[in-house]
């Protein structure tokens, strides 16, 4: 039996030895390491302590304050990203002039990286940045606001540059969704005598289920766990409004450098993910027609 | 048969009694619906995708004195000066940046797309004792969240001396590129007919040739969309990259752009000018890609 999977095997062993080693085998040292108090300024002090430092999470404030402004920032990009990324599917799904072009353009943020979108919302956002320049003039506020130095409007201006940076996602799997749909539903519901929006809601919406759920899904999982943009935009200020669960694990391990608790952090948010994906698919699953 | 479409019924259109259909007020209010439904939505989605970059196109080229005026920006340049972009290249080795960046990007993608291609291929093709539960964990590893991968590997990393070097961010990269592309691949192997390969085997070729004469070539544009999804991912990575690395020689792009904005000043002009050299080339270096992209990913998509 191995001599006949022998090529299979093969075939898979160089990926397979690799996502060993960089992944599952850090993923099971760091759930190792949340057992063990490592300071890294002092190497000399391990010991073994057991769940205490999940203990510690749950006590900590921060934690909690962490655990929802994390959910908080995820829900805040995701729903944007859809949105904008919905409306962006259906205008790259019609027939313009100059459509390529067009889907060209609308899929750039997809291209720059997340780092250099927030180091280009960061100076948008500034004193004397767009945003404040068009809102002045415009009348909508008096005078500049500190966008991202206010604790109220910082994680609203990231979950803006977020969406920004993340709607081609969507648009990119919602239009390849949308491409697969019958074109005989359309034109059923055009004999009906359906309007725009309930083709829209009755004939498009629907057959993008399975298209939204995984994309919503990867993007929920990404988004939570991402930190790149709150890192350069605030590290997680202005005093701690912007830090998400991500962003506390990833400033408790590399800025005070407890990294047995900060692997403690590491492991809930990857047994968050998985609770909420088991969740999610479950709640998919039970509203599934087939 | 004849009679049977003889005696189909024409589809009756109702006539709208004050409206016809070429009067020429409904040919206003379509258009009218059309614009606000198709290109208004266009427009203003063009308009917030390019705006931050014209702006920042526009700051580059303004003294810092007027970026910093108490007055507000406006759209004319009053003092036009190329000053930020002469510091910008005089106090920043952007050339070694990139340098790195590019081997680093090359080298993960040729080591992320080669074993991707292996892996893809079997998991497409060859049934075997352990497939799903293989298949499942390649999906996995791609929901692990960056942070936890993160502090073991730095750990490991210190230990063996690959921080601050290529050999470390490649094989860090290869972390999610691996899962990533061999998802990628094989939904582009599931989309070849299977009688290609089996016509080979019937003439001769054994696994492992069919997969270098038959598979392979046919997916050519599939191997050239997930190698350029790896090039841009491995390119635009950041945190990886901040935290195994501390020598400003071994800088990657991201890593050196984000270096600019430092907490006490802040150089508007100069971070204008750095924002602009590094995306600039990529948007219009993608508007040259993005065709390949998006059919590769398409297809692979539509079909997994």
């Amino acid at each position: 039996m191995l001599r006949k999977n022998a090529v299979a095997y093969l075939f898979l062993l160089p990926a397979c030895v690799s996502i060993l080693f960089v992944d599952f085998v850090p993923m099971i040292y760091g759930v190792r390491l949340s057992f063990y108090v490592k300071n890294i300024f002092r190497p000399d002090y391990q010991p073994f302590v057991g769940l205490q430092q999940y203990r510690q999470l749950i006590e900590d404030p921060l934690f909690i304050r962490s655990f929802l402004q994390g959910w908080y920032w995820t829900i805040g990009s995701v729903i944007g990203s859809f949105v904008v990324g919905m409306v962006a599917a259906i205008v790259m799904n019609q027939r313009l002039p100059a459509r390529g072009l067009i889907r060209g353009i609308i899929l750039i943020p997809w291209v720059v990286p997340s780092a250099l979108a927030a180091m280009m919302f960061a100076l948008l956002l500034t004193s004397v940045g767009l945003v404040n320049t068009v809102l002045t003039n415009l009348g909508v506020i008096h005078d500049w606001h500190p966008w991202l130095s206010d604790p109220r409007t910082a994680m609203p201006a990231l979950i803006l540059t977020n969406t920004w940076k993340g709607f081609p996602f969507f648009a990119v799997m919602l239009l390849a969704g949308m491409q697969a749909i019958p074109v005989e539903l359309y034109e059923a519901s055009r004999i009906d005598g359906a309007t725009a929006w309930q083709t829209f809601w009755y004939v498009t919406l629907p057959s993008l289920r399975s298209t939204i759920m995984i994309s919503t899904l990867l993007s929920t999982i990404w988004t939570f766990s991402s930190i790149d943009l709150i890192y350069i935009m605030t590290s997680g200020g202005p005093f701690y409004a912007t830090f998400t669960l991500a962003m506390f694990a990833y400033v408790t391990a590399f800025g005070t450098g407890q990294m047995g608790y900060a692997a403690a952090a590491s492991v809930v948010v990857a047994l968050i993910l998985m609770i909420f994906t088991a969740i999610y698919l479950y709640a998919y699953l039970r509203h599934s027609d087939a | 048969m004849i009679d049977m479409i003889e005696t189909r019924a024409p589809i009756e259109t109702p006539i709208h009694p004050i409206i016809s259909r070429r009067s020429p007020g409904r040919i206003v209010r379509r258009t009218v619906i059309r614009f606000c439904t198709v290109y208004l939505p266009t427009i203003l989605l063009i308009l917030f995708v390019i705006t931050p970059f014209l702006w920042m196109l526009l700051g580059s080229f303004k003294t810092n004195i007027e970026l910093m005026s108490s007055q507000g920006q406006t759209l004319w340049i009053k003092e036009p000066t190329l000053d930020n972009y002469v510091r910008l290249f005089h106090d920043y080795p952007f050339a070694r940046f990139f340098l790195n960046s590019t081997i680093v990007a090359t080298g993960t993608t040729m080591i992320a797309v080669s074993f991707s291609a292996f892996a893809g291929y079997s998991l497409s093709r060859f049934s075997f004792p352990g497939r799903t539960v293989i298949g499942v964990a390649f999906l996995v590893t791609q929901m692990l969240p960056g942070v936890a991968i993160l502090i073991a590997l730095y750990i490991q990393f210190r230990d063996f001396g690959l921080l601050n070097n290529y050999a470390g961010l490649i094989i860090g990269y290869n972390a999610f590129s691996i899962p990533f592309c061999t998802w990628m691949l094989r939904g582009f192997f599931d989309s070849i007919p299977r009688e290609l390969e089996e016509a080979a085997l019937i003439d001769g070729c054994n696994r492992v040739t069919s997969f270098f004469s038959v598979a392979l070539p046919l997916t050519l544009p599939g191997l050239l969309a997930t190698g350029i999804f790896a090039f841009i991912l491995a390119w635009h990575e950041f945190v990886f990259a901040v935290t195994m690395i501390n020598d400003t020689k071994m800088f990657t792009l991201t890593v050196g752009i984000a270096s600019m904005k430092s907490i006490n000043i802040i150089d508007w002009g100069l971070l204008n000018a750095g924002v602009v050299v590094t995306t600039i080339p990529l948007v219009i270096l993608f508007a040259f890609v993005q065709r390949y992209l998006i059919q590769g990913l398409t297809a692979g998509a539509v079909k997994g």
